[in-house]
């Protein structure tokens, strides 16, 4: 069942690369649309972190296909000839490696948003105030020194 | 108009089934070894930028064209990398963001090397 959701939500998001690719999108735009997906992907592997629903499968199949290899390497589609290999290789390289940083930015991003959120409602239901950020003043603190 | 439409629409059901079928070969990598699953997803990379590279420069159909080019696309998914990466260690971090770096630059580059040297597989005229 896992792999028939997986291919499912594969194939959606080959739709829309494929609609996002159509419209020759520029860096900006694959740049953003890379920086979605990774931030739903780190997003939903925090939120389905200890469970095993199918959806899941789903989702992690269109988010991985959404932001395909190929949105970097598109602009060397109209390359001709071995003389523009350089040139589009440059390119991808460039392309490719803004993408994977800030994908990567997106993505932590993503995860500690859903994971801040994940924690502070736990606290809440186990009727923990969480109005300040440590629950032991700093002056209850026995900083040992070299006296003592 | 119809005819342009048609040719989309077949455009987009290749660009389908052959994403499915690049992101179902990384979906069996990772469940064949979840133990190497680095050094498998490394691979897997490496060719599908490979297979990638090879549809843009070979003479190949359009169907051919674009099945193999979203193929080779899902499977090396930047997303699922960039993923990944974040959720790793620094030290593995920096290996899997590194190599794929590495894995897809050199897996593009040797398929449109490789690409024009292959002989032609267009048999006749495409009839849209």
């Amino acid at each position: 069942m896992d792999p028939i959701l997986f291919a499912s939500g594969s194939a959606a998001g080959a739709v829309l690369a494929w609609l996002v690719d159509r419209g020759a999108p520029s860096l900006s735009t694959v740049l953003a649309l890379n920086g979605i997906a990774c931030g739903l992907f780190g997003a939903l592997g925090s939120a389905s972190m200890g469970s095993n629903m199918p959806a899941v499968e789903f989702g992690f199949g269109f988010l991985g296909t959404a932001a395909p290899l190929t949105l970097c390497v598109n602009r060397s589609r109209a390359v001709a000839g071995r003389a523009g290999i350089p040139c589009a290789i440059r390119h991808l390289a460039a392309a490719l490696a803004v993408a994977l940083v800030s994908g990567v930015g997106c993505a932590i991003v993503g995860f500690v948003a859903v994971h801040g959120v994940r924690q502070i409602s736990g606290k809440e239901r186990r009727g923990i105030h969480v109005g300040y950020p440590s629950t032991v003043a700093p002056e209850s603190v026995r900083i040992p020194t070299a006296g003592s | 108009m119809v005819t342009t439409q048609g040719t989309h629409v077949r455009e987009l059901a290749w660009t389908v089934a052959g994403a499915s079928a690049g992101s179902l070969a990384r979906y069996c990598v990772a469940q064949i070894w979840p133990g190497r699953m680095l050094e498998a997803l490394l691979v897997l990379t490496a060719a599908a930028a490979g297979v990638a590279g090879f549809a843009l420069h070979a003479t190949l159909r359009t169907s051919v064209r674009t099945a193999l080019l979203a193929a080779g696309g899902a499977a090396a998914s930047i997303s699922t990398m960039a993923t990944l990466a974040a959720a790793a260690t620094p030290a593995r971090s920096v290996i899997l963001l590194a190599g794929f770096f590495a894995c897809a630059v050199a897996g593009v580059l040797v398929g449109m090397l490789v690409g024009p040297s292959v002989p032609s597989n267009v048999q006749r005229d495409e009839r849209h």
